[in-house]
């Protein structure tokens, strides 16, 4: 037995998964692999610095942190740096995603900084990170209900600014919410 | 729904990672740490310019929060800020938690003139949302901003978001403030005991205990520890004679060392809005530092006890316009409310 219920888990032990996390967060949104894995590590690291205050919420605060400097490195460089690879490494940098994409990291980078904070918060934590509702209502200092409503709005918002249509896997995940 | 953005062979997170991880966090802490030293050999080395670029970049680091409702500020024109110190961390997440500390700070670049006003976390407003009569401390940043604008009139141009720990950081970064001390204070809660009166420095840790203290208890002519019974005026009082120390400290140090020490304490404990450029946040910091501070007008905003409840603050009607008309043109500002007690004052 290592730690006893209610005890804080050590960074050592939560390192793994939450780089993982992070670097899953920071991909999605930069497609790009050596920016990614310095995104992870920059989210990391401040998670290590605050370890006290961080262990509670770990997921949701690094998925949370990593979301923004991706977001904010961005808004420095005034574009996304797609550099990477879309699934098969051989395109070029400047290839269009996939026609079957429902959104392109482009897309979501630009619709995510469009939206009201707790919105953004709210899908990044839901759908970049995959976290279950009630991690993210806890860590968002809300109810299930207002997560459910955040994210509906903040996907909604999402496709209009995109001016696609719902993609299917996420009308039933909509629906299944409700 | 986002899997097809996955990197279908992520890389492998194992120890040699999280080595380079804590290596990197402790670098980053070292540097904090060392500080003086170390920076005044890199300043020798690297020649101010060096460190103003390096200044520059630490802020660009700084943590953003989305405000809505404020409005612009012209170049080179009064800058007025919602300063709020969160209850927690300063990050995004929390721009909706309570704030401990709510006040104004408005700086004109051009003059060098700085007045902050206070706002009582007692004072009752009406939420924006509800039109209920709330304690300002629980509203959210955006609320804040919209009941400063409609219910004070004071058009507020960014918000900046100080977290927990800030406020002992920036004394521990001046290494201490001196504050005078009518009668030896204890809190038993959280250690703090100021046992000499008058003139007494305090490091970081006594700063934020003596303003955060809910239980202060001060040593009586018959040498009893008696409760304090000090209310969220006298905490603000206090707030303000330590900020005001430290601001005195800090101020005149326009060097490259202290410019760069400030921009770390913001890049690790402050957030400041969306809307503030980079350029903009570094010429402001630049004039914050370049402000003497004996000029610096401070009050507490004029309140009265409310009549729904006495332990609540609401305008006071007859003296408030005053003193927001006179922080809104950078003037001198009125003598505030006098207090019969203090925790600590001014030295």
């Amino acid at each position: 037995m290592r730690a006893t219920t209610g005890e804080r888990p050590s960074f050592e032990d939560r390192f793994a998964p939450l780089a993982a996390l992070a670097y899953k967060v920071a991909y999605r949104l930069t497609g790009d692999r050596a920016e990614s894995e310095d995104l992870a590590q920059e989210a990391l690291a401040r998670a290590y610095l605050r370890w006290r205050k961080v262990a509670r919420y770990d997921e949701a605060w690094v998925a949370r942190v990593v979301t923004n400097l991706a977001i904010g490195r961005w808004r420095r460089h005034g574009r996304v740096e797609v550099r990477g690879d879309w699934g098969d490494r051989g395109r070029p940098a400047a290839a269009h995603p996939r026609p079957d994409d429902p959104l392109d990291r482009i897309e979501v980078v630009r619709a995510l900084r469009s939206l009201p904070r707790r919105q953004r918060e709210a899908v990044a934590l839901r759908y970049l990170a995959d976290l279950p509702e009630a991690a993210v209502a806890a860590h968002l200092g809300c109810t299930v209900g207002a997560v459910k409503q955040h994210t509906h709005r903040g996907l909604a918002a999402l496709r209009r600014a995109d001016g696609r249509q719902a993609h299917d896997e996420e009308r039933t995940d909509v629906r299944a919410s409700r | 729904m986002f899997e097809h953005l996955d990197d279908p062979r992520p890389p492998d997170f194992g120890p040699g990672a999280r080595r380079a991880v804590v290596g990197r966090a402790q670098r980053r802490r070292r540097r904090r740490v060392a500080g003086g030293l170390g920076m005044a050999a890199a300043s020798l080395v690297a020649g101010a310019g060096g460190l103003y670029g390096r200044a520059a970049y630490r802020a660009s680091q700084i943590e953003r929060i989305e405000v809505a409702g404020m409005s612009d500020a012209a170049d080179g024109e009064p800058v007025t800020f919602l300063v709020r110190g969160v209850d927690g961390p300063r990050g995004a997440g929390d721009a909706g938690g309570r704030a401990d500390t709510v006040l104004l700070a408005r700086l004109d670049p051009a003059t060098g003139a700085a007045s902050l006003l206070s706002l009582p976390r007692d004072l009752l407003v009406t939420d924006p949302a509800t039109g209920g009569q709330v304690r300002i401390n629980g509203l959210s940043a955006d609320a804040q901003v919209a009941v400063v604008r409609d219910q004070l009139g004071i058009a507020v141009n960014h918000v900046a978001q100080i977290d927990l720990d800030g406020f002992g950081a920036l004394v521990d970064l001046v290494g201490g403030v001196e504050v005078a001390v009518p009668a030896p204070v204890r809190d038993t809660h959280s250690g703090l005991l100021l046992a000499q009166t008058g003139c007494v420095r305090v490091d970081g840790d006594q700063a934020r205990a003596l303003v955060r203290a809910r239980r202060l208890e001060v040593l009586d002519a018959s040498g009893r520890w008696q409760p304090g019974r000090f209310g969220d005026l006298e905490r603000t009082a206090t707030q303000r004679a330590v900020l005001v120390a430290a601001l005195a400290d800090l101020a005149g140090r326009t060097d490259p060392l202290s410019v760069d020490r400030m921009a770390g304490w913001i890049r690790d404990h402050v957030a400041v809005d969306d809307d503030l450029g980079l350029g903009e946040l570094t010429d402001l910091i630049r004039a914050a530092l370049a402000v003497d501070p004996a000029s610096v007008e401070t009050a507490i905003v004029p309140v009265v006890p409310a009549e729904v409840d006495a332990n609540r603050l609401v305008v006071d009607p007859a003296a408030a316009p005053a003193a927001i008309a006179a922080f809104s043109e950078g003037a001198a500002l009125p003598d505030g409310i006098p207090l019969d007690r203090v925790v600590v004052d001014a030295c």
